[in-house]
């Protein structure tokens, strides 16, 4: 059983009169536990791809199947269930909440749920508040906990933005392009504590980047070209 | 909780436009709360300044046919209007038994005019007590043959306290009355609506029109609460119906107890009856064209007042479209993450909430403000209708608290109006669309 299993994923474009065909039968799978770069050039599909796997978009044609669930068969609530209890988000511009602390930003998305078998809401609150405190230690910004996303650099922001993914202990951890508005040697940083993370909590991180260096710390790589998978393979295989 | 909290916040992230949205919805609530307080004031005042003038809330009038067939103003049914008073179901503060004549004051060449007013003194003993008596008693009046005019005509008349003055008036059958008063008192002229009063005994007043001491010609209740206006006239009708009779209410509508009222006290009348035809009017009646205006300017001031909503409606409205260009990026965030598409939406109707909950604060403090303003001018010097409004000098401004809630919540759903289409919007959109419109 895989984690993630994309099967002949389609995925079109109305683009003015003519169509974008964005992914043209995509297949692949992802296992638990794995820390997995798309990579390819601009415009090749990856955020596309990022999308369908976050369940912010549908594919044309072709199946997306999250943790056995087919996900054309949900409805709109039911997917947004779903994001909130199995994926977590990192984007490239941060998209932290202006107007919330460091602290409140990563509690906000367990104050989402709002249907009564909110996983979330049974969960006792200094339980909650020793688990935010731990991810900000993880991410190392004991000393901003208090801080408005405002004040903060963007390697700073990105912190944030890795422990907000985390809250919800997410099995799937989406990050499209999450270095692309950072310096290098920051990029390097989060990318570095973004696999610490994947291994101290065994979460799947699935992200995309231009970057070629980054394949090596991946164990699951692939690679897009104009839609349609060009390379795939996993670095060490686990038994 | 988190999105009350979160709308708060948001609320005051752009700090200077919204203060100008819940500024715009403060002016509304000013001068609607402003608009309304100065109605009832105007309402008030009315009322006051009517009932002070005629002396009363409720007026019973008679007529009797005299012997040559005329109709003279008198209730000779004394006992009989006596009992039904005393039966009356709603609680009475005073009865006012009165006569009034129009007379000629004379003194030497110098003429002046006035209605005198006969008054049973240990029936009302408050009623001068918001007359300024200049000079003399006004408790002197209680002996016959004494009199209390305005101080201005006592100049007029060149006259001084003590002083005695001729009384030139008509009987009440018509015949013309010569007698001799004492001014006993002298006092600032309240005269309303251009006419003078002045007062004296009723038993003096009666002499004068030649009428039993013991009758009179109207008598004025003051209720304990004008509320019972309708059911005390309503009572009084039955009553007098059954035990007297009632003028037939085909004819003169007001003006035959508002002439009586004032003292012009006989006409001839083609149809004779027997005994006492009474005529029970009340403050309603007599106030009812000006109320009428102060209506209309009421109406005037609530369509303005929702002119002014539309207009506010459609700003609001058009600023939370641009905040919500704005946060596409954040709402699509915010899906993502795992928020359903009604928390967006009442996300930002909270907002709009919060937001008209401050305006509408800011509003009522301003108006209160506003209120003790106007209310500190005196307008005791101004002549002309105006002073129709004031009492003693001043607008009697009032907040009601049903108004002040009523327009809190047209305001309340005006501002939440304002936010729906935009917060439709916003809960609508695809969270992918918005979220690839950031980068
Ligand atoms: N909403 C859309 N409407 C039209 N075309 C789209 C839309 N979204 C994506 N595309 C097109 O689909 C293709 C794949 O886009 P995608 O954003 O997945 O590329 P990408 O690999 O993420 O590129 P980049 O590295 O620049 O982010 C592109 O040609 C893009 O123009
Ligand atoms: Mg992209």
């Amino acid at each position: 059983m895989s984690l993630i299993d994309f099967q002949h994923v389609h995925k079109n474009y109305p683009l003015g009169k003519t169509i974008v065909h964005a992914l043209q039968g995509v297949s692949f799978q992802v296992q638990e536990g794995d820390f997995v770069t798309i990579s390819g050039p601009s415009g090749s599909g990856k955020s596309t791809i990022l999308n369908m796997v976050g369940c912010i978009d549908t594919p044309s044609a072709g199946e997306v199947i999250i943790q056995d669930t087919h996900t054309s068969t949900l409805s709109d609530r039911q997917i947004t269930e779903l994001r909130h209890r199995t994926l977590g988000f990192i984007f490239q511009n941060f998209n932290l909440i202006p107007v919330l602390s460091v602290y409140e930003n990563i509690e906000f998305p367990l104050l989402l749920g709002d249907s009564r078998n909110d996983p979330f809401k049974q969960w006792p609150e200094q339980e909650k508040c020793d688990w935010i405190n731990y991810l900000i230690a993880q991410v190392g910004l004991e000393d901003y906990a208090q801080r408005r996303p405002a004040e903060l650099s963007g390697g700073q922001r990105q912190r944030v933005a890795i422990a907000r993914a985390l809250a919800t202990k997410p099995s799937i951890v989406l990050a499209d392009e999450p270095t692309a508005n950072l310096d290098s040697v920051t990029g390097d940083q989060i990318i570095q504590l973004m696999r610490e993370m994947n291994q101290t909590l065994g979460t799947t991180f699935v992200f995309s980047t231009h970057d070629p260096q980054v394949l090596d710390v991946a164990d699951h790589v692939i690679k897009i070209r104009d839609g349609m998978i060009e390379d795939n393979y996993r670095l060490s295989e686990r038994i | 909780m988190t999105w009350f909290k979160l709308a708060f916040r948001n609320v005051f992230r752009q700090k200077k436009r919204s203060f100008l949205l819940a500024s715009a919805i403060a002016f509304g609530m000013l001068s609607i709360t402003l608009l309304n307080a100065l109605t009832g004031a105007m309402a008030t005042a009315v009322k006051t300044n009517f009932s002070t003038a005629i002396g009363g809330h409720v007026y019973i009038t008679g007529e009797v046919i005299s012997p040559r067939g005329y109709s003279t103003s008198l209730i000779d049914q004394t006992a009989t209007l006596d009992q039904v008073i005393r039966s009356l179901p709603v609680p009475i503060m005073q009865v006012k038994p009165r006569s009034n004549a129009q007379v000629q004051l004379v003194n030497g060449s110098a003429v002046t005019r006035t209605r005198v007013s006969g008054i049973k003194l240990e029936n009302e003993p408050t009623s001068f007590t918001k007359l300024r008596v200049m000079q003399g008693d006004m408790r002197a009046l209680q002996q016959p043959g004494n009199i209390a005019i305005p101080l201005n005509r006592a100049k007029d008349l060149n006259v001084r306290l003590g002083d005695k003055v001729l009384v030139k008036g008509a009987t009440n059958t018509g015949q013309q009355n010569l007698l001799e008063w004492t001014i006993v008192a002298l006092f600032a002229d309240q005269s309303s609506f251009g006419r003078s009063n002045s007062y004296a005994s009723i038993v003096t007043v009666n002499n004068l029109l030649n009428i039993p001491a013991d009758q009179y010609q109207q008598v004025n209740l003051v209720l304990q609460d004008l509320n019972h206006m309708a059911t005390a006239t309503a009572e009084l009708n039955l009553a007098l119906t059954r035990e007297a009779s009632i003028k037939p209410q085909d004819d003169d509508g007001l003006v035959g107890p508002m002439r009586r009222m004032m003292g012009s006290n006989r006409t001839l009348v083609e149809n004779p009856w027997q005994g006492t035809q009474f005529e029970v009017t009340n403050l309603d009646d007599v106030t009812e064209n000006v109320m009428a205006i102060v209506r209309g300017l009421d109406w005037v001031a609530k369509l303005i007042f929702v002119i002014m909503l539309v207009i506010t409606l459609v700003g609001i409205s058009n600023s939370y479209r641009m905040v919500l260009l704005e946060r596409v990026a954040e709402i699509g965030n915010m899906r993502a993450m795992g928020a359903q598409a009604n928390n967006v939406f009442r996300l930002f109707i909270y907002e709009a909430v919060i937001l008209g909950m401050i305006g509408i604060a800011l509003g009522l403090i301003l108006a209160l403000a506003g209120v003790a303003t106007i209310e500190s001018l005196n307008f005791a010097d101004s002549r002309g209708p105006a002073r129709m409004f004031t009492v003693a000098g001043h607008l009697p401004l009032m907040i009601s608290m049903g108004s002040v809630l009523v327009s809190s919540a047209l305001i309340m759903v005006m501002a939440m109006l304002a936010a729906y289409f935009p917060a439709r919007g916003a809960a609508r959109l695809d969270p992918a669309e918005a979220l690839r419109s950031a980068t």
